[in-house]
């Protein structure tokens, strides 16, 4: 049973909106859709939950929010600009950690955090540094030789370091130990520019993105099912107690598909 | 942050991930240029793998500098911060021209040890980076159209084979597709403009992907067009390219038939453009040592025979980067007069031949189309060649043959045209270029041919001529002397002449 029906903004906006997205469709230049009137508004200092099966379009939707794909159809817009995806329209202060833009290899951790800090204006080193720390990172210590999480924990601290406005995580725990989810969680946790941040967290580790989330968005086959606070949609169904209900509640799948909480 | 320190940051992004294969490409370019240089042996074929990968790793380099920041379309490294397009395309050529600007540097460092003067030099190295440059920027457009560097190589092989289809099918119309007003030298300037414009195109538009079709088709057309483009020769005339007589090796490879046959090894031989031939001028002397004791002695005659090889080959020029030279087995031919032949044959034991070279050039190879028409007019001793028909370009360039100035002077036959390509020597400041047509009185074809004179020096006859350069056969045929102008070799025109 759907709390929300798809397509209907679901958030009683009373403070700004972070991310307004109407009417959102995507399709690749091969003519697969992705996505299908997409709308959402996600207000600022939100943190938000984007769960879904395999193959629902979460990573399009993050990229299209963070302006790496243009929108076929539909209005986005981030902190009031509007995002058409030109590259003169791709929104200011949004950072997208993704497991699919690894940095380069050759730098030392230090020399990339100065390579790409150039491009931020509201870069931090003092955020950095204690990032650094917090990560358990070595700032001699060569990409190359990085494991996938140390290179997911390097994603996110050049990411949370430039201070973004909006900060989007396309499965960021994932092939990570439990340690190093942890270090993750505490980075997220750590650094919030007065609760002005808003976050967007895509990712199948449903316990870990509980524990972070306000915000709930459920996505699938391009679709989104449901929208809406974590707090109220747990109350108008009392099945729905954890973010995994609601998944399984408002997704096509079967519970037996629905890939584990860790 | 300004455009200019955003390219800079990233060209030197660039150059920190690619440092060891860049190190190893510039070890490798070194060792070429010590062997041009001479400070490496020469052996031909130990080296040889060595100058061919040069140019080759130096494209593939190219390709792994745009991989480094792929264009295709979804979270890249470089989106994500927020790099733009503009920089990325141009960190990107920069990368390209830097490794352009090592290979001419080489370049120019072997060629300047050949005594050519900073005009020749320079020439010479900015027309093979310009050619070469195109190609580079070729590889990176086609690596920026490629999702990675198996899709990079499998796109080069496809566009490759369609275009070697394509040049097959237009084979039939090359008459027409050399009529275009399109020279090497802007057909390379296109083919980098369009490259770099498919690099900027494929950056700028990341964000929604290219269609395969699109990618294909794109660089599809790009490789036909250079493909199909005529080759021609240069704006302007270039000199030969001379070269000191002891940096040739002569080995003796003597042998008599009805004729004595020298093959001699060229070798060093500076290389200038890719559509160049070697050409070899040499005076000879020969020995005859008798039976019966006696030596005949045939000093150097003061005639020189001139040889050419064929044009370079492709692998040819492309090991010369660096190195700069090539080397070439020649084959000196003379025919024994045959009186002389009845007389020594039977008593002959051994023949000497000394060649002396007297000059070695590389010289440019053109693409030399016969045009039709055009009317000879003979008149007292002249004949006078006047386009009369539409030649297109070549149209001004005819004018008249003066016979008598030719006359003058002894001819050899030194080069003729080949039947299968066309191609004609040209370049070399005054050169002549002489088509032709033996007709019988009753206008029956009798023979025809095509001779390249080089400057001024027209020597003796072959045959064809007789040794005055009285153009007339015993029976009084009428010789039509079919274009003939100094200058460049562009073309020539073929026509009748009436006595």
């Amino acid at each position: 049973m759907h709390i929300v029906a798809h397509s209907t903004p679901s958030f009683a906006v009373a403070m700004p909106a972070a991310i307004e997205a109407s009417n959102l469709s995507f399709a690749f230049v091969s003519g697969t859709a992705v996505l299908h009137d997409v709308t959402a508004t996600l207000p600022v200092g939100a943190t938000c939950a984007l769960v879904g099966p395999n193959g629902a379009g979460k990573s399009t939707l993050l990229e299209l929010f963070a302006g790496l794909r243009m929108p076929h159809t539909g209005m986005l817009r981030v902190h009031g600009e509007s995002v058409t995806g030109a590259p003169s329209t791709r929104p200011t202060g949004v950072a997208l950690v993704s497991t699919r833009a690894l940095p380069p290899a050759g730098f030392t951790i230090t020399a990339l955090l100065r390579y790409v800090s150039a491009w931020h204006p509201r870069w931090d080193d003092a955020i950095a540094d204690a990032l650094l720390k917090e990560f358990a990172l070595a700032g001699r210590q060569r990409i190359e030789t990085l494991s996938f999480g140390g290179g997911m924990k390097v994603q996110l601290l050049c990411a949370l370091a430039s201070q973004p406005r909006v900060l989007l995580l396309d499965e960021p725990f994932i092939g990570l130990d439990v340690a190093t989810k942890d270090a993750l969680i505490r980075g997220l946790l750590s650094v919030d520019a007065g609760a002005t941040r808003t976050t967007m967290i895509a990712s199948h580790d449903l316990a870990e993105m509980e524990l972070l989330v306000d915000h709930v968005l459920v996505l699938d086959s391009g679709r989104l099912q449901l929208s809406g606070e974590f707090d109220a949609l747990r109350t108008l169904d009392e099945r729905s107690a954890t973010l995994r209900d609601l998944y399984v509640a408002h997704t096509d799948r079967s519970t037996s598909r629905v890939e584990p909480a860790v | 942050m300004t455009l200019s320190s955003e390219v800079c940051r990233i060209f030197s992004k660039d150059l920190r991930v690619l440092r060891w294969p860049l190190a190893g490409w510039v070890a490798l370019l070194a060792v070429s240029v010590a062997r041009g240089l001479g400070a490496l042996p020469t052996l031909h074929s130990a080296l040889f793998p060595v100058t061919v990968i040069v140019p080759i790793t130096a494209a593939i380099l190219v390709a792994l500098t745009v991989q480094a920041d792929p264009a295709d379309a979804g979270p890249t490294f470089w989106g994500i911060h927020r790099q733009r397009p503009l920089a990325v395309t141009l960190a990107k050529v920069t990368m390209a021209s830097l490794l352009l600007l090592l290979m001419a540097v080489g370049h120019a460092l072997v060629l300047s040890t050949h005594g050519l003067t900073s005009d020749q030099l320079i020439a010479l190295v900015a027309a093979a980076a310009r050619d070469t440059g195109a190609w580079f920027l070729f590889a990176a457009a086609l690596a920026a159209c490629a999702r990675d560097v198996k899709g990079w190589l499998t796109g080069g092989l496809l566009v490759g084979v369609l275009a070697l289809l394509l040049s097959f099918i237009v084979a039939d119309h090359r008459s027409v597709l050399e009529a275009w007003p399109l020279t090497r030298p802007s057909a390379s300037l296109l083919l980098a403009v369009v490259s770099v414009s498919v690099i900027a195109w494929a950056y700028r538009a990341h964000l929604t992907g290219m269609p395969a079709s699109v990618r294909t088709a794109v660089l599809f057309v790009i490789a036909a067009l250079v493909l199909v483009t005529p080759r021609d020769s240069m704006a302007r005339p270039v000199d030969d390219l001379l070269v000191r007589p002891d940096s040739a090796t002569i080995i003796d490879t003597a042998r008599i038939e009805s004729r004595i046959e020298h093959g001699a090894v060229i070798v060093n031989v500076p290389v200038t453009y890719p559509d160049s031939s070697l050409v070899v001028a040499a005076t000879v002397g020969w020995r005859l040592q008798l039976r019966d004791g006696n030596t005949i002695d045939l000093p150097p005659n003061g005639s020189i025979m001139r040889r050419t090889a064929a044009p370079l080959k492709p692998e040819e020029y492309i090991a010369s980067w660096g190195r700069g030279r090539v080397s070439r087995l020649l084959n000196f031919r003379y025919p024994l007069d045959s009186a002389m032949m009845l007389r020594v044959t039977s008593n002959l034991t051994s023949v000497s031949m000394q060649l002396q070279v007297e000059r070695v050039a590389m010289r440019r190879v053109a693409s030399m189309p016969a045009k039709e028409g055009g009317t000879l007019r003979y008149e007292g001793t002249r004949f006078h060649l006047d386009a009369t028909q539409d030649h297109g370009r070549f149209e001004t360039t005819f004018s008249h043959v003066d016979l008598p100035e030719v006359r003058r002077t002894p001819w050899t036959v030194w080069f003729a045209s080949s039947p299968i390509f066309g191609f004609l020597p040209a370049g070399g400041g005054a050169m002549r270029v002489l088509k032709f047509e033996l007709l019988s009185h009753g206008g029956d074809f009798f023979r025809r041919g095509g001779w390249v004179l080089p400057g001024n020096e027209m020597q003796g006859a072959a045959g064809m001529l007789s040794a005055d350069g009285e153009p007339l056969e015993d029976d009084g045929t009428v010789v039509a002397i079919a274009g003939a102008y100094a200058g460049r070799t562009d073309a020539a025109i073929r026509a009748k002449a009436t006595p």
